[in-house]
């Protein structure tokens, strides 16, 4: 940040020329490529680069359902799945989080392997916590919860989002709540996909 | 694309500017026309010299009204009146039989200068007209048509916008020198 920012440089461009620098160079050597005369400096075209660009991006998270980007085919586990079989499930289809669905096909809550860090002793629920208790010869961590339930170990108040909820809500629950997966829920609680941060990055538009 | 396709026109007219602008941009060009017509009319006009010519009209829509343009800018102001004057009285002199073939050479002859110095500025063409088809008094100048009216008028001018154009903080005049 410079200490006395030029008034035309502050705004959105700047969040922009952060993310996709373009100098005034690249203009320069651009507009010599368009034959004929052109009528503005290489410093407004950048400036209007940025400016568009940003609009660009506001239309498309403005623009841009969950359910255009969300993952469809789900994995699920029932409140009574055995924990061990929970994580061969996550480990089997490399994913890091699963709702959890009650008998009735809703959601009743979602195990990420964030609670299993929790209920595997380690303080601040982190993977090197664990490993640095099994170094010490403490033995298996999971030996606490080898008889649970996935019911036991899940987060219950779920967040999530409706199919048409825009990119730019999503992004902002996913922040706002410190998560890093929505289940996308229809008006009568389906499931119908969830969104991660990873599909909003291949949407281009989470910063 | 097909040749009468091509004169539709394809791409959408550009924003208008809001109010402020318009009123920075008539403020300017009150004051730019004021100076060197007051002292056009107050001072030389007795002497048959004069200080204020019709492109300088032009000039003020540029350098008050599009003041990001790089036509507007002072290399182009200066450049563009001064390579244009010279042009356009040596035509004059050198093809003054022909009047016709003396001021569509100044014209283009100009425009090709100006682009080839990076100092396109179009009153320059009206500029380098002006030597050719502006009656006796101009003609008789000379090569002091460079000098004067022209490029002390846009020495006036451009002093002008410098002075007014930086005044709101939504402006800033140049964008360049050189």
């Amino acid at each position: 940040m410079k200490p006395t920012p030029d008034p035309r440089s502050e705004g959105p461009q700047d969040q922009v020329s952060e993310k996709f620098p373009i100098s005034e160079e690249d203009v320069h050597a651009a507009m010599k490529k368009i034959p004929g005369y052109l009528d503005i400096t290489a410093s407004d075209f950048k400036d209007l680069y940025a400016l568009s660009y940003q609009h660009a991006l506001d239309r498309v998270i403005n623009s841009v359902r969950a359910e255009d980007v969300m993952t469809r085919e789900v994995v699920t586990v029932d409140l009574g799945t055995p924990l061990h079989e929970v994580a061969d499930r996550m480990a089997a289809s490399g994913v890091s989080g699963v709702p959890v669905l009650d008998r009735n096909g809703k959601v009743a809550g979602i195990i990420s392997e964030r609670n299993f860090l929790k209920h595997m002793g380690a303080d601040k629920a982190s993977f090197m916590a664990i490993v640095a208790a099994c170094l010490l010869g403490q033995g298996c961590a999971a030996i606490g919860i080898r008889k649970g339930l996935a019911a036991d170990i899940m987060t219950s108040s779920v967040i999530s989002i409706l199919p048409n909820a825009t990119l730019a809500e999503a992004s902002a629950l996913l922040t706002r709540q410190g998560i890093n997966r929505l289940p996308v829920l229809d008006e009568q609680g389906k499931l119908c996909g969830i969104l991660t941060r990873t599909d909003l990055v291949r949407a281009h538009v989470y910063g | 694309m097909h040749y009468f396709q091509k004169m539709k026109g394809s791409a959408k007219s550009p924003p208008g500017p809001g109010a402020q602008e318009i009123a920075w941009s008539w403020l300017g060009a009150f004051l730019g026309i004021t100076a060197v017509s007051l002292v056009h009319y107050h001072f030389l006009d007795q002497r048959d010299l004069i200080l204020i010519i019709g492109s300088f009209g032009a000039s003020a829509v540029l350098i008050y009204g599009a003041i990001k343009s790089p036509l507007a800018q002072p290399r182009n102001l200066l450049g563009g009146h001064v390579l244009s004057a010279i042009i356009g009285v040596f035509c004059f002199q050198t093809f003054h039989g022909e009047t016709w073939l003396a001021a569509a050479l100044a014209v283009a002859t100009a425009i090709a200068v100006m682009h080839a110095t990076r100092t396109l500025h179009p009153p320059g063409g009206a500029t380098a007209l002006i030597a050719v088809i502006g009656g006796d008094q101009v003609h008789a100048l000379g090569y002091l048509y460079v000098l004067m009216p022209v490029g002390l008028g846009a020495v006036i001018m451009l002093a002008v916008a410098l002075l007014v154009n930086n005044i709101p903080q939504t402006r800033k005049y140049p964008e360049f020198w050189l």
